[in-house]
């Protein structure tokens, strides 16, 4: 059990649960809370990789992505945005199997010498593979823009996360940054536009 | 002072302009297109490096520019690339206040313009998925609007654009870490299959296609083709540099073949699905397809003048899809299946003519813009791929067929209503649109130059 012994052990089950949270349960403003823990988890993983100082511009960056995304969905309150309800996904049983299957990939996967040539730790790969697949499961899955938008920003972390093994520059901390606060203004543009069309909607059907 | 931070900063003061006057479309639209014309007039004409009399002041501007180690440069291979994105602007943006497009739409137009010139700038120049990734995002903004609410075909277009940035992300730093050569077979599958990935959702190529017509039934067409224009030059142009920056790549004729079987199964795909279509949005976003699909046959011909050809195709498709958008935009105001659109010809005669030149010109028709390329592509791959030219010559007759049935729609028999009054100034751009292409069908040569000076920089590609 000298795995237990790893500190790198804690990110990579912080990211597990919050991962498999994001993906079984409805996603809703409270979810913002979940998305920070696992931010606080890719820090962690990626602090194997980069200075300190790109670890904490990696989790201010992440904070901040939650506060805007926060601000920009309180209005749609806790209900889904769109009918998530009648789909597929959003059975439970459904989505438990199927994010069985995909851990069990991104683990095998991890385990494989697909990153050789890089010299990435375990628990990054096992961590960011798996944020990988659990983000290909909110995106193919869910018709929620909320959804969506933190299936991408999850993939993208999870991406980040072993391509800082191999350009772990203050540059590219940067443009993945401002690609992190440009996918969550977009998700929020997209949401306020949709609840003002249902609310115009609503006022005049 | 650099050049690269003065484009950035002149694109930032039009773009604050283009905001402050968004209540005046015509005003801002104007500015939105001087602005894009006169970056596009330094970028193109003005001498970097080296000192110049500007009445009495010398001047010199260094065509490097470092940010947090990373440098911007605008060497001698970008420069044209760069200018015709901003030509391109700088001819679609005027007409933008003409169309039901949202009065922020320029503003984000000339930011979208810039950060596609920063990908093109940025060294080392993978990182320019970055920065396409941005460019999408922007994209978004303008495709999404109070007017246009839906959002399906937005969201899947930036889904995808993310997966192609971190694909080719991985695979540049493939080519760099791992130092693949053709000695390296098991990565330099790898490296092809990422590769191939990660440009066939930049080019939109199928499977990778289904936001574009989902975006034309949900966004205004006008809007829809400045985006993929400027968007899949984007894509084009990062892929002629990464065959011209990696030998490897450049001598691997699999490659090559890929492009071209790509090209070939676009291209069938669209006339067959364009040929299907009962929207006429739709219609546009697959005509769209079919020129990308030739283009991509003429990059996949692998030779010199098959790559001056595609970069022919690319700017005269600028001017074909413009003028069939605005067309378009008109066309399809109130209504947009083939039922509706009986008579409309007859009603919106302008807007008409323009859509059906336009698409004459995207099908290569002769006499219009569209045909010196198509031929001169013929004539390339015919002894080559006569798949590729059968596919070609398919794509004309398929179009051309098409054109003769919208024609036959638009001005059959109506409801008898009379000719909806449109004010001079769109009457103008429509007309001047559907001269322009056919000038451009009889004067080819006008393209000539920046293809040339394209073709100058990338100085491994075109030996």
């Amino acid at each position: 059990m000298a795995w237990l012994n790893n500190t790198l052990f804690l990110p990579v089950i912080i990211l597990f649960i919050t991962g498999s949270a994001l993906a079984l349960t409805r996603p809703q403003p409270r979810s913002m809370i979940i998305l920070a823990v696992q931010y606080i988890g890719v820090a962690g993983l990626a602090s194997t990789s980069l200075p300190a100082a790109g670890v904490a511009a990696k989790l201010v960056t992440g904070l901040l992505v939650c506060v805007i995304l926060y601000l920009g969905i309180r209005q749609i309150g806790d209900g889904p945005m769109q009918g998530d309800d009648q789909l597929l996904s959003a059975n439970l049983p459904f989505s438990i199997i199927a994010l069985f299957l995909v851990t069990v990939a991104s683990v095998s996967v991890a385990r494989s010498n697909l990153f050789a040539q890089y010299d990435i730790r375990m628990e990054a790969s096992v961590g960011a593979l798996f944020l990988i697949a659990s983000s290909l499961l909110n995106l193919g899955l869910g018709t929620d823009q909320l959804r969506i938008g933190i299936g991408l920003l999850t993939f993208v972390s999870g991406a980040e996360l072993i391509y800082g093994f191999i350009e772990p520059s203050l540059a590219l901390i940067a443009l993945l940054a401002m690609v992190h606060l440009g996918i969550v203004l977009v998700f929020s543009y997209i949401i306020s536009i949709q609840m003002r069309y249902l609310m115009s909607e609503n006022r005049d059907p | 002072m650099s050049a690269g931070l003065i484009i950035f900063l002149f694109t930032l003061i039009y773009s604050l302009l283009c905001l402050v006057l968004r209540h005046q479309r015509t005003a801002s639209a104007l500015a939105a297109a001087i602005g894009a014309g006169s970056i596009a007039a330094f970028v193109l004409l003005v001498p970097f490096d080296d000192a110049f009399l500007f009445g009495e002041f010398s001047i010199k501007f260094a065509s490097e520019w470092i940010i947090l180690g990373r440098t911007f440069s605008l060497s001698e291979n970008v420069r044209p690339l760069i200018g015709f994105l901003y030509l391109a602007g700088a001819f679609l943006l005027p007409a933008a206040w003409l169309v039901n497009v949202n009065r922020f739409f320029p503003s984000v137009a000339l930011l979208i313009l810039a950060i596609v010139a920063a990908s093109l700038m940025v060294d080392p120049f993978v990182f320019a998925a970055v920065f396409i990734e941005l460019a999408a995002m922007g994209a978004v903004f303008v495709l999404v609007t109070q007017q246009h609410p839906r959002s399906t075909g937005a969201t899947r277009m930036l889904i995808l654009y993310t997966f192609a940035m971190v694909s080719i992300l991985f695979t540049g730093s493939l080519l760099e870490v791992a130092g693949i050569t053709s000695a390296t077979p098991v990565l330099a599958m790898r490296v092809t299959f990422m590769l191939g990935l990660g440009f066939a959702i930049l080019m939109t190529v199928p499977p990778f296609h289904l936001w574009v017509p989902k975006s034309a039934e949900e966004s205004d067409p006008y809007i829809l083709v400045f985006i993929l224009v400027i968007l899949q030059s984007a894509g084009f142009f990062f892929l002629l540099r990464f065959l011209d920056s990696y030998v490897w790549i450049r001598e691997q004729t699999l490659i090559y073949d890929g492009i071209r079987i790509a090209g070939i199964i676009t291209t069938v795909l669209a006339v067959l699905l364009s040929a299907s279509q009962r929207d006429i949005k739709k219609l546009m976003a697959y005509a769209l397809m079919v020129d990308l699909g030739v283009m991509l046959i003429a990059i996949g011909s692998g030779t010199e003048d098959a790559f001056r050809l595609a970069l022919s195709l690319s700017a005269v498709r600028v001017i074909a899809l413009g003028v069939l958008a605005l067309g378009l935009s008109y066309l399809c105001s109130t209504e947009r299946l083939v039922s509706q659109m009986r008579g409309v010809g007859y009603k919106m005669p302008f807007a008409a003519a323009a859509f059906l030149v336009g698409l004459l010109s995207v099908a290569g028709t002769p006499l219009t813009a569209g045909f010196p390329g198509r031929w001169s592509l013929l004539t390339v791959v015919l002894h080559a791929d006569k798949l590729a030219a059968g596919t070609v010559i398919f794509s004309m007759i398929g179009l051309g067929v098409l054109v003769i049935r919208w024609a036959a729609i638009l001005f059959g028999r109506g409801d008898g209503e009379d000719i909806t009054t449109m004010s001079k100034e769109p009457r103008i751009f429509l007309l001047g649109g559907i001269i322009l292409l056919l000038l451009l069908g009889l004067f080819p040569q006008f393209i000539f130059p920046w293809v040339e000076n394209v073709a100058s920089g990338l100085t491994n590609l075109f030996s």
